[in-house]
Order: structure tokens, then C-alpha cells, then sequence
């Protein structure tokens, strides 16, 4: 074949390619030979001497195919208006894909003369340009926009209805399966015929079809949930509307563009729930103070759907989880109520938390809900001018954990629990009291030598650090590390001691705390002469550090040392661990048996308190008798020769080491002095750097830098405003009562 | 009038569980200047005033307003005096001149407000502060017997580097 | 003996023996430490010169490796020499 231009006869081409054309169109075989000849013809015909045939060409094309589609429209018709959309799919489907066929004959006109007179894409999406009606198309689209003209425009409104009816059976349950395809099809022609174009391409699509349809879908939903509302109580309503939502999901899939989904299931959500929300809401509370799991699932993702559906119901259950845990936490009673306040509080975070995640997928929102209710419950104050015992009760928990009392428990056991404590400890607004309560008890428990573990202190501590800061942890830390530094210390000491050939005569030990990081009150110092025995060990261990620290002051804190003592007097041995002070009273008893309180007291220099604290100590645990019922200077003390007891070793510490109601009073008196300096610090600050401040703006400025170790009462904030005009640091202004300014 | 007490915010000990330090991140020479500024401002020397605004908003460098000490020939004058810090500082003297628009006239002060002061360079020392400078200055201002400028005022202003500590001073005179 | 001590275990605290409170190199207590540090205590200690003065180690190491001659105690200029 020649590719050179030459003359053609027009018509006696086009009526061969004609003969191609209808047979493409209508699917009918058209041999190879013949494809390649006709195909060669639209290009001698597109490039024919002396000039070219390619409009003429276009416009028999046209005329063809709107013939052609006439024709085919008649035919539809002539099958009957009940069988109209079998007939249009039949129909469509044949030319959609002849048209295709079609398309690629015509390669030629298309590519090479059609394109040309295009206008670029750029020109029709920016240029605010439409096409050119009279503007050539491409076969392919001129095919569609005929099929459009000659066949949609005439037919559209008895399809759109057919095709409603259609899915309105088809939500009934009586949709015929086969019609499922035609549906289908016929939908997607209005998509396919308009494809083509650059711009709003499925604008007939929305027009003819999807308007009504959504119109339709909303009418029957309307009814739908009214029908329903009638029948169901609520779990059921919420079960048949979830299910109809994912019915309906399928049936978009089923039939529409995907461009529908959406609009379709917020049409339902809009009728079956939105429209609905005040009685589902009303449903809310019940349904959460029964915890119905199941209904508060299909209620969560019903409510997630639409516009302020859920947070109502976020409230149910802050509301809920607060109620529950108030009731545990002002029913507790007992002895260890500390454990079952920390352990009741677990229980209740675990088991909303678990709940939040089965039934509301883990929802941020919820878990909110439920850190704003746990934190309430921690935080509650039964009486409201009283701060809550929470952190107090919390450093007890740890304390018994940490504690060799915790019997009957693996080492793993206390190490999840107390790594769970620190979920309680997270929603504590007081944490400077849990922190000073904290401190004191790891002091008696490293002092004491009562910790089971300090691999699990230091844990602790560790998880405390992560929790609130390094500085929250620093005293603590700091703690720990003079315990652990103190067995090379004692080392050093022993070889220390060898080396100078000094026998002490007795096992000596010693802890070296660093004054600053220990909660060691000033209250039981008291004087105290060194007994003999252990006045060696006093002073050499003195001279020892002395040499190797250079600049320090040692101070001794007898009150806090302890020693085993063997007593030999009686008629078993018995080895006894107890205080300084009781040792020094019990050796006393050397050359005697009895001896009156005040030549006790004159020898060891003891203040009273101390002295009667500990005499009476001696005397419950039976290793003395008194002459007197209360300890005065003439008591006459004896030893009791009688004493015996079931064990050989024991220890009679337990009493003076516990905490007294004194201390829990001193603890919490000394977090309040400590905030107030907090507070006027915080106030200072503030006043330094804004110069002049209102009354309300300056406590709101330290509510907000104090939150997060605290939370302190506004009475406290005034109070603390009041000393420092006493001192001078602030002043109100002369122009107004509440506003101050600050004194450079 | 009440006496003022130390403000609890800046006690120095860091043994208190609320010192106020803590909740400001700051290096060596930040710390050690936000102690003295307060200092400066609770108990400043007679005389002495520290824009403690501008001070605070940019700690390496400070405005002092100094007045004439009674008595003395400067008697009813304030001056300025500008103090410069580098990160250096304590172990690095500040860069103090005397400015705005009243330089003392002072056989030790260059009509530029540079000062021949030997703390200021070769004698400085860490234990020194800005209160302690400002004092020696207050006193050298108040030996002084005769208000002239420096033999070599016009001499020194015309070819000196702008910052007084790059001066090789020849501390030829210790009486005034 | 009727009476015979085994074991004792003593407690003591200790601080620095220091004739100001605060250091005269970074103005910050004894108690506490220098303001490059964390932990006061063992990590941040005193020490003292011939002419008694005392510092942080850290704030006088610092201001001895500034001085390329002369090593002064900060205080009253004296040859600075560490006491033993």
C-alpha cells in the first residue's frame, strides 16, 4: 500500500467503508483483510488529492450513526415499555462496544485531523471555554454524544424511573437478580457516554439520575426509620439501622458510581439517625449505667456518624466511671484501707478502660472521658476543706510493696503492682504531698533496713522519674545512692581499721546520708552520752572520715541507729535487735538489776520525751518492769529475770519506727509551708516580670504554673498575696483595689 | 518600715525542694547573673539602680543608673553606666562604660565613658560582681579631688578600639 | 556479762564545713551544687585553699584553666594552692 496522497472517488469508497461501519457497529465479523483495507481507506480518504475528503468523511460518519442510533431507539421502544430496560441495556451494550471498535478504525481522521482543531486541555479547564457544538469530535466521543442526544434525552425519564423502582425492590428484598447487571449497566451508561469530556464529566449522571435517586433513598429512609421506630424498642431499632447502613453500603457498590457512596449513607444516617438523635440520646443513660456492651456498640458507631451525636454520650460515661468509682472510694473501710484504695482504683481504670476499648474501638475521646473521671475520684475530697488522703495512701501502698512485710508475694507479683501504681499516681493533683510522704518512708525503710529489694526501689524510683521529671526524683534518687555508696564506704573502713590494728569489738556499720536529701525532722535530736561500748566505734569511725573527706561534718543521728544486743541474764540467750536508746538504757543493768529513771536519765543525758519514749517501749515489750504506772524521775526500773519468749531472736523496733499520727501531721504541715514559699516564689515571679497584675489574673497565672505538682486552694494563693505586701515585694495600686504592682 | 527579707524565690540553697531554679533551664554565667540581678534589685547600694526590665529581658547586658554620692564633686549628677557580658562571665570581666549623656568628668573616665579601672581587666576575679564594680567605681568617683579628663583624652577617644577591655591600660595612678 | 552488743549499725549525716553559705565563684549554696551539675554531694564537691577559701572543684577548676599566669584564690588574691 501507498502512502502517498492521490485522488479517490468519495462515494464509491464510502460505500464500502459504510458496509465496514454498520457491521463494526453492530458487532458482526469483519475478516482482517477487510479491517486493514477500510482502515487504509479513512486515510486516503483524510489525505486525498487534490484536496482532502476528511470533512466530508466526518459528516457521512455522523449521518450514519445518527441514523443508526434511531433506528436502534425505535427499536428499543418497539419491545415494550415493560421491557425497556433490558431493551436500552441490550442496545448499549452492543453499540457502547462497537463505537469502541469503531473508534480505533477512524485512527487516522481521529489523530491526525480531529486532534488538530482540538482545544487543549488547558484551554478548556482554565479558559472557561465550551467546546464548540459545531466542532468536530473524535469518533469515539461523537459516538457517545449521539447515543446521548438520540437515545438518552428521549428515554431518560421512564429509565430513571425504572431504574428506582428497581433498587427501591431491591431494598425490599424483591429485587430479581438478574435485573442486578441491567441496573447497573444502564446507570453507568449515563457515566460512560460523558466520560470523555474534561470537565464536569459526570454532570448527566447527577442530573438525570443520582438527584432523584438520593431524593428517593431519603424519602424511603424517612419512612424506613419511622416504620422501625414503631415496631423496635431501642436495641433493636439501633441493630436494623446498622444493619441497613451496611445493606445499603453493598447496594452502592452494587449499582452506583462510586462518586455516590457518601452522599448516599449520610442520606441514611441524616433520616435514621440524625433525625432521630433525641430519643437516642434519651437512651444514653440507661443503657450506660447497665453497661449494656452490646447496645452501647451499635449505639457508639451509630452516634460516631453524625454531627454532635457522641459527645452525650462521653458524658454518660465520664459521668458513669465517676459515680462507680466515688462509691468504691467512700465505702472503704479497714485496716489496709490504703491497698484496697490503690487496688479498687486499678480495678476501675482497668475494667472502663478495657470496656472503652471493646465497645468505643479505643476511642481518644472516651479515654479523655476516663482520665477526667479517675482523676475526680483520686482527687475527691470527702469533706471539702480537707485535701484528699489519696497521695498519702498511695506512698503507704508503694510502702507496703517495697516494704519486707509484702509476705506471700513473688518478686514479679509486687513489681507489676507497683509499676500499675503508677497509673494512680499519674492522676494525683497533689503530687508534692505523695512526694513528701514518699520521702519518708523510703528514708525509714533504707535507714531501717526494711526494703525487700533495692533492685526494686531503685525501679520505683526510675518509673517515678519517667512519670513526673528528674527533679521530682532527685531526693529520692539521691537517697538510694548514700545506702548503695555505703557498703564500699564500710569497706573502706574495715581496711581502714586493719591497717591501724584496732579491734572495735563489736560488728559496726554505718550509713552516711548527705543532709540535704533526707526528710530527717530536727524533732528527735536530743543530747546523748555514747555508751562505752560504742564509743570506739564512734570515734574511730570519725578519725577514719575525717581523713578521707576532707571538709565535711559528720553528725550523728543516734535516735535513728540500731544494734543487736545478746541478753545473757536469762535462761535462754536471746539476741535482740532494738534502738540505741534502748540498748543504752539495757546496759546500764550491768552491776544491777534496778535503777530509778532519773540516774538513767542523768547518765545517758536523754531529753525527756526521747527518754520516756523509749523507757516505755522497753517496758511493753516486757524486758523491764516498773515500780510506777507512768514513767516519773523516782520509777524504779528492774530487769524482768522471768522474761522469756518463744523466739531467741527477735526485734522490739516496731513500735517506735512506725508513723504516728504526729508525723502523718508534720508530713502534710510541712507540704503546706513548702507551698507557700512555692506560691511566693511563683507570685514573685510573676508580678517581676508583668510589673502590674489584677487579682484574678494573677491567680489564674499561678493556678497555671503551679498545676502539675499541685493545686493549691485559692484562700492559700490570697494568703500568700497578703505576706508579701507585709513584706513588701508587692502593693496594691493606689487606683484600684484589686490590682497590685510590684516593689522593685 | 518593715525590713525586707530575702524573697524565698531566690534563696540560695538548692536543698529546698522549691528553689526557684528549677524551673528554669539555664547555663553557669545565665544562673549566676539571674542571682545577682536579684540581689541587685532587693538590696541595691545606696545610689545604685539596675534597669532590672531590660536586664531581664536580655541578661548580657544591663543599664545602671548611678547618682553623685553626697559630698562628693559629683554630688546631684546621675550617671549611666552600661555593663556587657560574655558567656564567659564570671571567669570573663563584663565590659563596662559609662554612657548616655553625662560622663563623668574624672581623671580615670575617657570622655568616650571608657574607664581605666584595673578590675575591669588584669585584676579581675570570679568573686567579683556587678554590685561590687559598681561600688568601686561609686568610690573611685568619690576620691576624686579635681573633676578633669585624662592628659590623653583626645588622643586615647581618637585611635581607641571600642571596647574598653582591648585597651593595653597602664594603671599608673592606684590613688584615685 | 548480762548485756553484750553484737551488732550496731549508726547513722550519721554530713555537710560541708564551709565558712560561707554560698560559693563565691557561682554564687550557688554549698548545700547545693554548681550550676553546670545535678547532684550536690560526692559529685559536685568543695575544696579549699592554703588561704582557706573554699569552692566548688568545678567553679575554681574553671576559673584556674582561664588564667594563663597568674593562679589566684578569687577571694584575696593569694597564690591559689590546693590545701591538702
Amino acid at each position: 500500500m501507498s502512502l502517498k496522497p492521490k485522488r479517490v472517488n468519495f462515494n464509491e469508497t464510502w460505500k464500502e467503508l459504510q458496509e465496514t461501519v454498520k457491521c463494526v457497529i453492530t458487532l458482526s465479523n469483519v475478516p482482517r483483510s477487510t479491517w486493514n483495507d477500510r482502515f487504509s481507506d479513512v486515510y486516503s480518504l483524510c489525505v486525498a488529492y487534490p484536496e482532502p475528503l476528511a470533512d466530508r468523511l466526518y459528516l457521512e460518519t455522523k449521518q450514519f450513526l445518527d441514523n443508526h442510533v434511531k433506528n436502534l431507539l425505535e427499536k428499543v421502544r418497539s419491545n415494550g415499555k415493560a421491557n425497556l430496560l433490558k431493551s436500552y441495556y441490550q442496545a448499549w451494550s452492543e453499540y457502547s462496544l462497537g463505537i469502541n471498535y469503531l473508534h480505533r478504525l477512524y485512527l487516522y481522521l481521529n489523530q491526525q485531523h480531529i486532534k488538530k482543531q482540538k482545544l487543549s486541555e488547558a484551554e478548556i479547564v482554565y479558559g472557561n471555554l465550551t467546546p464548540d457544538t459545531q466542532e468536530q469530535m473524535e469518533i469515539g466521543e461523537l459516538g457517545f454524544e449521539i447515543w446521548k442526544k438520540n437515545m438518552i434525552e428521549p428515554l431518560k425519564e421512564n429509565l430513571v424511573n425504572f431504574l428506582l423502582e428497581g433498587i427501591h425492590e431491591d431494598r425490599l428484598g424483591e429485587g430479581n437478580p438478574n435485573t442486578a447487571e441491567i441496573i447497573k449497566g444502564v446507570i453507568q451508561s449515563f457515566v460512560t457516554v460523558e466520560e470523555y469530556k474534561k470537565k464536569e464529566n459526570l454532570l448527566l449522571y447527577q442530573k438525570i439520575f443520582e438527584t432523584p435517586f438520593l431524593q428517593a433513598s431519603g424519602e424511603y429512609y424517612k419512612q424506613e426509620a419511622s416504620r422501625l421506630l414503631q415496631v423496635c424498642d431501642v436495641s433493636m431499632y439501633m441493630e436494623r439501622v446498622t444493619q441497613r447502613l451496611k445493606e445499603e453500603t453493598l447496594r452502592s457498590q452494587k449499582f452506583l458510581h462510586c462518586s455516590s457512596f457518601d452522599k448516599v449513607k449520610e442520606k441514611c444516617e441524616q433520616h435514621m439517625i440524625a433525625d432521630h438523635l433525641q430519643f437516642l440520646h434519651g437512651e444514653c443513660k440507661p443503657m450506660v449505667q447497665q453497661e449494656r456492651k452490646g447496645d452501647l456498640t451499635y449505639m457508639y458507631s451509630l452516634l460516631r456518624s453524625v454531627p454532635q451525636g457522641i459527645p452525650l454520650l462521653i458524658n454518660e460515661m465520664l459521668e458513669h466511671i465517676k459515680q462507680q468509682g466515688l462509691q468504691c472510694v467512700t465505702s472503704l473501710k479497714g485496716e489496709n484501707i490504703y491497698c484496697q484504695f490503690v487496688e479498687s482504683m486499678l480495678t476501675l481504670h482497668k475494667k472502663y478502660k478495657d470496656m472503652i476499648n471493646d465497645v468505643f474501638s479505643g476511642d481518644q475521646s472516651f479515654i479523655g472521658a476516663l482520665d477526667r473521671a479517675c482523676s475526680s475520684v483520686i482527687n475527691y475530697r470527702i469533706n471539702p476543706k480537707v485535701s484528699s488522703r489519696s497521695p498519702e495512701m498511695l506512698a503507704k501502698y508503694c510502702d507496703f510493696l517495697l516494704k519486707k512485710s509484702a509476705k506471700g508475694m513473688s518478686e514479679a507479683e509486687i513489681d507489676d503492682r507497683l509499676a500499675q501504681s503508677i497509673t494512680v499516681f499519674k492522676y494525683i493533683d497533689d503530687k508534692d504531698v505523695f512526694q513528701k510522704f514518699y520521702s519518708r518512708m523510703l528514708a525509714k525503710r533504707l535507714i531501717h533496713q526494711q526494703s525487700q529489694s533495692m533492685d526494686a526501689e531503685e525501679a520505683m524510683i526510675n518509673r517515678l522519674k519517667e512519670a513526673c521529671g528528674y527533679e521530682f526524683t532527685n531526693k529520692f534518687q539521691r537517697m538510694f545512692n548514700d545506702i548503695t555508696v555505703s557498703t564500699d564506704l564500710n569497706n573502706k573502713f574495715s581496711a581502714y581499721l586493719k591497717s591501724e590494728t584496732v579491734d572495735l569489738g563489736i560488728s559496726f556499720t554505718i550509713y552516711v546520708l548527705q543532709a540535704g536529701a533526707w526528710p530527717l525532722g530536727q524533732t528527735s535530736i536530743t543530747p546523748f552520752a555514747v555508751p562505752q561500748e560504742l564509743e570506739k566505734s564512734v570515734q574511730m569511725f570519725e578519725k577514719f572520715y575525717h581523713s578521707h573527706f576532707n571538709g565535711r561534718r559528720l553528725t550523728w543521728l543516734h535516735h535513728l541507729c540500731q544494734g543487736e544486743l545478746k541478753l545473757g541474764y536469762l535462761k535462754k540467750p536471746y539476741q535482740v535487735t532494738m534502738q540505741t536508746f534502748q540498748m543504752a538504757i539495757l546496759l546500764l543493768f550491768e552491776k544491777t538489776d534496778s535503777l530509778n529513771c532519773k540516774e538513767i536519765q542523768d547518765t545517758l543525758q536523754l531529753n525527756t520525751e526521747q527518754f520516756n519514749k523509749h523507757v516505755t517501749s522497753l517496758l511493753e515489750s516486757k524486758l523491764l518492769h516498773s515500780s510506777t504506772q507512768d514513767v516519773t524521775p523516782e520509777t524504779i526500773l528492774k530487769l524482768n529475770l522471768e522474761y522469756s519468749n518463744k523466739r531467741t531472736k527477735f526485734r522490739i523496733t516496731a513500735a517506735l519506727q512506725r508513723e504516728t499520727p504526729q508525723e502523718v501531721e508534720q508530713t502534710l504541715s510541712a507540704v503546706d509551708e513548702d507551698r507557700k514559699l512555692y506560691l511566693q516564689a511563683a507570685i514573685v515571679r510573676i508580678m517581676k516580670s508583668r510589673k502590674m497584675l489584677k487579682h484574678n489574673c494573677l491567680i489564674q497565672e499561678v493556678l497555671s504554673q503551679s498545676k502539675g505538682t499541685f493545686s493549691p486552694s485559692i484562700s492559700m494563693i490570697k494568703k500568700c498575696i497578703e505576706a508579701l505586701i507585709d513584706k513588701q515585694y508587692i502593693e496594691r495600686t493606689p487606683n484600684s483595689a484589686d490590682e497590685y504592682s510590684y516593689v522593685a | 518600715m518593715a525590713t525586707k527579707k530575702k524573697p524565698s524565690s531566690d534563696q540560695g540553697s538548692s536543698s529546698s525542694a522549691l528553689d526557684s531554679s528549677r524551673w528554669e533551664v539555664s547555663c553557669f554565667w545565665e544562673r549566676r547573673l539571674q542571682k545577682e540581678l536579684m540581689s541587685l534589685m532587693k538590696e541595691p547600694p545606696p545610689g545604685v539602680t539596675v534597669d532590672a526590665e531590660g536586664a531581664g529581658q536580655n541578661l548580657t547586658q544591663w543599664i545602671i543608673q548611678m547618682d553623685g554620692a553626697q559630698g562628693t564633686l559629683y554630688e546631684g549628677e546621675q550617671f549611666q553606666l552600661q555593663f556587657k557580658f560574655s558567656p564567659k562571665y564570671p571567669f570573663d570581666s563584663p565590659e563596662v562604660t559609662f554612657i548616655g549623656p553625662n560622663i563623668p568628668v574624672h581623671p580615670h573616665v575617657y570622655s568616650n565613658g571608657h574607664i581605666c579601672l584595673s578590675i575591669l581587666t588584669e585584676d579581675w576575679s570570679p568573686a567579683l560582681s556587678v554590685q561590687s564594680v559598681c561600688l568601686s567605681i561609686v568610690s573611685m568617683l568619690s576620691s576624686c579631688k579635681e573633676k578633669k579628663r585624662p592628659p590623653d583624652n583626645s588622643f586615647y577617644v581618637k585611635t581607641c578600639n571600642k571596647n574598653p577591655k582591648k585597651t593595653k591600660w597602664w594603671y599608673h595612678d592606684d590613688s584615685v | 556479762m548480762k548485756v553484750t552488743i553484737k551488732s550496731w549499725t549508726g547513722v550519721a549525716t554530713w555537710r560541708w564545713v564551709a565558712n560561707d553559705d554560698n560559693c563565691g565563684i557561682c554564687r550557688m549554696a554549698f548545700d547545693g551544687c554548681c550550676p553546670d551539675c545535678k547532684l550536690p554531694g560526692d559529685d559536685c564537691p568543695l575544696v579549699w585553699g592554703q588561704c582557706s577559701h573554699c569552692f566548688h572543684i568545678h567553679c575554681i577548676m574553671k576559673w584556674l584553666n582561664s588564667q594563663q599566669v597568674n593562679h589566684q584564690c578569687p577571694m584575696c588574691r593569694q597564690d591559689w594552692k590546693f590545701k591538702e
